[in-house]
């Protein structure tokens, strides 16, 4: 230890209040919020729309899953094309609202119309590119090391995205969780579902407030909902990801 | 399919979205809707709006992440499984949600005034965005930097306790040290995260005042559902891809370059 310890107790002040700040501020203004009967707003649809989201999310977050650790044999093997990676991740993280804009738009003026397992096809384009890119360039030690063990012990490449799957339960972890943060955030491609029944939950909080400008409460108590599943989530991952101790 | 093909194919697979908006343009635009589109004063408003939110989200996430990442540095620590949990909940819980917890917050009379008073100003919205997704990444952002840092962290505190230098070296010392490649990566990924936002200009501002916090995705979504032209839509979102593959290009070149050299 190098005597420093005010640091890294600074900067975990820092950091807490700067991801709890504005949640904890929310908390404050729900509490001191009175009670009205305009606010009493049906949280139903919100509610019913909760579970489906979070299979959805899930479900893309397992496909992505299964796609990155299909980099693993290539990594280690020591095939690399940088440039091409980081156009793709470029272009990745740029296009998807721009392309469900797009596609929404041409269903939307077309004489089909909306299709049942459209919205399911584009969560898992839209939330597929950037998960897979940014979690393959973010895990490559990782997978590197997986892909190595998985050479030299079977020298096949099939096998060893189950065996990527098996050797790194955390990394799985952290894919799952990027893919399903990302998938849930399918809001562009619900602004396309408003008369379909596989609405998200997002837009039915959406729908609750605050352009209505009078359900704070209720909105309020939604948002804050959301963000404990995603804190409890957060903690499970957490416990598998860091060590025992916080002092190396 | 080899492999090799598979993992250009994956890395590339935004490349599909090129090609879904050319096919758009190709069945549904005009020739001179490029053309115009090019030359579109509101495309130009939006791209600007985006670039402003982008910027203020990467500058910020560049100076912040380092310096947290740094104090951590010196003290040969890492942030504590709660504060990991925080911070990753903060960033994959959605920009949604984060905006609608800012809008409490900026709401006159229920949420903190004097904060309402200044970030919803016309000419701080845009930085207001920015700052929101600087505020919901940094905290995971500083974690991964710290966790990245942890061969050359051992390294720095055996120097530092080799030199006896006071904290405030210490730290100028190892933010000098880190500040490239962390604060350049997490700058850039602020800039890409502020140019690709929607929902949370949206919900905060709608739009802005005068359509001043109205980014690129705000107003192809317009374009394309509210105006019902998909056609103007793709055309002018090719320009803009074409845009970021020139910038794309030329940004390899010069690292090409800087290493041949």
């Amino acid at each position: 230890m190098t005597g420093h310890r005010g640091a890294s107790n600074l900067a975990n002040l820092v950091l807490t209040t700067v991801a709890l700040g504005p949640f904890a501020v929310a908390v404050a203004i729900l509490v001191r919020l009175p009670r009205t009967s305009a606010d009493h707003m049906d949280l139903r649809p919100f509610l019913a729309a909760l579970p489906a989201s979070f299979l959805t999310a899930l479900a893309i977050g397992a496909v992505t899953l299964l796609a990155v650790f299909g980099f693993s044999p290539a990594l280690g093997a020591g095939k690399r094309s940088a440039p091409l990676r980081i156009a793709g991740l470029c272009l990745a993280i740029f296009a998807p609202p721009i392309v469900l804009v797009l596609v929404g738009a041409l269903a939307l003026t077309s004489s089909t119309g909306w299709q049942p397992w459209l919205p399911w096809l584009l969560q898992v384009v839209t939330a597929y590119p950037f998960v897979a890119a940014a979690a393959a360039i973010a895990l490559e030690p990782d997978l590197r090391a997986i892909a190595r063990v998985g050479l030299a012990s079977r020298g096949v490449r099939s096998g060893s995205m189950w065996l990527a799957l098996r050797l790194a339960p955390t990394a799985s972890a952290i894919i799952l969780m990027l893919a399903a943060g990302v998938a849930f955030q399918g809001y562009l491609i619900n602004l396309l579902l408003r008369d379909a029944p596989q609405r998200d939950a997002l837009v039915a909080l959406t729908a609750l407030f605050p352009h209505t400008g009078i359900a704070w409460r209720s909105g309020l108590l939604a948002t804050l909902a959301i963000w404990v599943i995603y804190l409890l989530l957060s903690l499970a991952v957490s416990l598998k990801l860091t060590p025992g101790s916080s002092k190396s | 399919m080899s492999t090799r093909a598979w993992v250009e194919a994956t890395a590339l697979s935004a490349g599909l979205a090129a090609c879904a908006v050319a096919s758009v343009y190709w069945g549904v635009g005009h020739g001179p809707d490029a053309i115009s589109a090019v030359f579109d004063p509101r495309l130009g408003n939006a791209l600007w709006a985006s670039g402003k939110i982008g910027l203020s989200a990467g500058v910020i996430l560049a100076i912040a992440t380092p310096a947290l990442a740094s104090a951590y540095l010196i003290d040969g620590a890492l942030p504590p499984r709660l504060l990991v949990a925080l911070a990753l909940a903060s960033a994959l819980a959605p920009d949604l949600i984060h905006a609608l917890v800012w809008r409490a917050l900026l709401q006159p009379g229920l949420g903190v005034r004097w904060l309402a008073e200044d970030l919803t100003a016309p000419a701080f919205q845009c930085a207001t965005v920015g700052l929101l997704l600087a505020v919901k990444w940094t905290p995971f952002a500083a974690v991964v930097a710290t966790y990245a840092a942890g061969r050359r962290r051992a390294e720095q505190n055996r120097l530092l306790r080799l030199a006896g230098v006071g904290t405030a070296t210490a730290f100028w010392r190892a933010y000098g040290d880190y500040t490239g490649r962390s604060g350049a990566i997490a700058g850039c990924v602020g800039v890409l995260l502020g140019l690709r936002q929607h929902e949370a200009s949206d919900m905060l501002f709608s739009g802005g005042t005068g359509f001043g916090a109205e980014g690129l995705s705000q107003w192809t979504t317009k374009v394309a559902l509210t105006f019902l032209d998909p056609g103007r839509a793709s055309a002018e979102i090719l320009v803009v891809i074409l845009g970021v593959l020139v910038v794309i290009g030329l940004a390899s070149r010069f690292v090409r370059a800087d290493r041949a050299t």
